[in-house]
């Protein structure tokens, strides 16, 4: 009865959001519509995850790892611009698949955002790292085959952020997508894109070898997450 | 404060009934309650008075955001000068500084929000839907203090035995690896136990319920029924055009009895927080002064 409701809760209210904004803030749909898509891609993930039977131990493993990558911005406050959000978000993925990773990199932002701040930025945050973790855990193969590959996806993955982060920016300092302002945000982000993108492959090569064998012995010696890789 | 005793899901539905209307609607007469609202509300609740630095970073923000739209949008009737060739329009640096406004207006929700809505109450409120994911970041929440006392207990030992110094970006690099590295072999055993000790305890049994301290009152009921009248007669207006607002070619606004009407319980709505703080805060006066 529960799950049904849930079900039909999402089926109504998705577009029942969307025909709102068309109807409603006509004036600014487009960055309505990018709120409510950032929103909604984001539920059904984690509704997934809830409705999975997960151990205890798993759970906390998961929590130990969103409380490690909002620590890893203090660690590493000597070094100016270098979050590892991402890379450990990567790093989950590929260990442990792209559940873990999209739980991971979402929850990080949400948890992160108590700290620095909530804002309507906050579900862009969970989308853009929550996306990047269900990626890496779908190409987890060839990610863990090859440094060369894992590097060039974390590079990838900071210009991915970056992006996103600029539809947003635009979409609300703006209030539509004007394709001229879009360029000029990317433009005036671009050295921020750089040091994301640098800040990714450098911690993917520094974290990737020592914390991926950890969490690949704790995965084997607790059994963790061993259906979710089969799927 | 007097927020404090209204149940958290009223409180998240206030937050956005007030910013969804000043965020999506192009019309800046929405943006003067909005933007009075918040001042007046953190004037009545805020312990300490902004720091410079955020004043003088929001008004670096807004400066911008009024700055960079006339320079990207040539659009407009009214010209006031010309730059590299290009017509600097009246209209567009009035949407410029609309855009600001509204930028500036949501932050401070959104701050009034943080104070309001704590970590706690939001996941009292996710529990109910998404009971993992709120154990997830409850238990994260309670970690990050943790974790960041034990990564820097760990890095003073690191340096005081020489392992870092503080010159090169590579040594200090190298150095946060190594002691993050070790952070993730501690908090992984720290995970095992305390999920042996959550398995002992019964977790995951069928049948247990959680506790929630926020009851549902009679007032909240009446709170939340006023609030949708509010926000529906709002939301009515605006999906008729009543709020309409054209800033290209010519600045113009609808007039009439439906635009005066939603403009009015809008600003209801926006003032309510902080007409509510000060009522409670004179009543508290009037009895103490009683005794």
């Amino acid at each position: 009865m529960k799950k049904a409701l849930t079900i039909l809760l999402l089926a109504v209210l998705i577009p029942a959001l969307v025909i709102l904004g068309a109807v409603v803030f006509r004036e600014r749909f487009y960055a309505w519509l990018a709120l409510v898509i950032a929103v909604i891609s984001c539920l059904p993930l984690l509704y997934a995850f809830e409705r999975r039977d997960s151990t205890a131990k798993e759970l906390m493993v998961l929590a130990v790892l969103i409380a490690l990558s909002v620590i890893g911005r203090v660690v590493f406050a000597a070094v100016p611009g270098f979050k590892p959000v991402t890379a450990i978000t990567i790093i989950v993925a590929i260990a442990f698949g792209g559940e873990a990773g999209f739980v991971v990199g979402s929850l990080s932002a949400a948890v992160s955002n108590f700290y620095f701040g909530h804002g309507p930025w906050t579900p862009f945050q969970m989308f853009a790292w929550g996306i990047i973790g269900l990626l890496a855990g779908l190409l987890a193969k060839p990610l863990k085959k090859s440094r060369v590959v894992l590097c060039i996806f974390g590079a990838l993955a900071g210009i991915l952020y970056s992006v996103t982060m600029d539809v947003w920016t635009v979409l609300w300092a703006e209030g539509s997508f004007v394709l001229k302002g879009y360029v000029a945000a990317i433009t005036a982000a671009l050295p921020l894109t750089v040091i994301y993108a640098v800040s990714n492959v450098v911690f993917l090569l520094l974290l990737a070898g020592p914390v991926g064998k950890k969490l690949e012995r704790i995965k084997k010696k607790d059994g963790l997450f061993e259906r979710r890789n089969d799927t | 404060m007097a927020y404090e005793r209204i149940h958290p899901a009223v409180l998240v539905l206030y937050f956005l009934s007030v910013t969804i209307p000043a965020m999506f609607s192009l019309n800046p007469l929405l943006l003067i309650p909005a933007f009075s609202g918040a001042v007046f509300f953190m004037l009545l609740t805020e312990p300490e008075p902004p720091k410079a630095r955020t004043v003088l970073w929001l008004t670096f923000l807004v400066v911008l955001i009024i700055v960079i739209n006339p320079l990207f949008s040539h659009r407009g009737q009214t010209e006031l000068f010309f730059l590299n060739g290009h017509a600097i329009t009246l209209e567009s640096l009035l949407y410029g500084v609309r855009n600001a406004f509204c930028v500036l207006t949501v932050l401070l929700w959104c701050r009034i929000f943080n104070r309001m809505v704590s970590s706690e109450k939001l996941l009292a409120l996710l529990g109910k839907t998404f009971p993992k994911t709120a154990l997830l970041l409850s238990s994260s929440l309670r970690l990050v203090p943790l974790l960041r006392c034990r990564a820097s207990s760990m890095h003073d030992t690191q340096q005081e035995l020489g392992l870092y110094g503080n010159g090169e970006m590579s040594d200090r690099l190298t150095g946060g690896a190594r002691v993050f590295s070790m952070l993730v072999t501690w908090s992984l055993d720290h995970a095992s136990d305390v999920s042996s000790s959550m398995k002992a305890r019964g977790y995951g049994l069928k049948g247990r319920t959680t506790y929630s301290v926020y009851r549902c009152k009679k007032r909240d009921a009446v709170l939340t029924v006023l609030l949708v009248l509010l926000c529906a007669g709002v939301l009515t207006v605006m999906a008729t055009g009543g709020l309409a607002f054209t800033f290209y070619p010519a600045i113009g606004m609808k007039h009439g009895a439906a635009t005066t009407a939603a403009l009015i319980l809008y600003a209801v709505t926006a003032l309510a927080a902080a007409v509510f703080e000060a009522f409670e805060a004179i009543r508290w006066k009037v009895r103490r002064s009683r005794i």
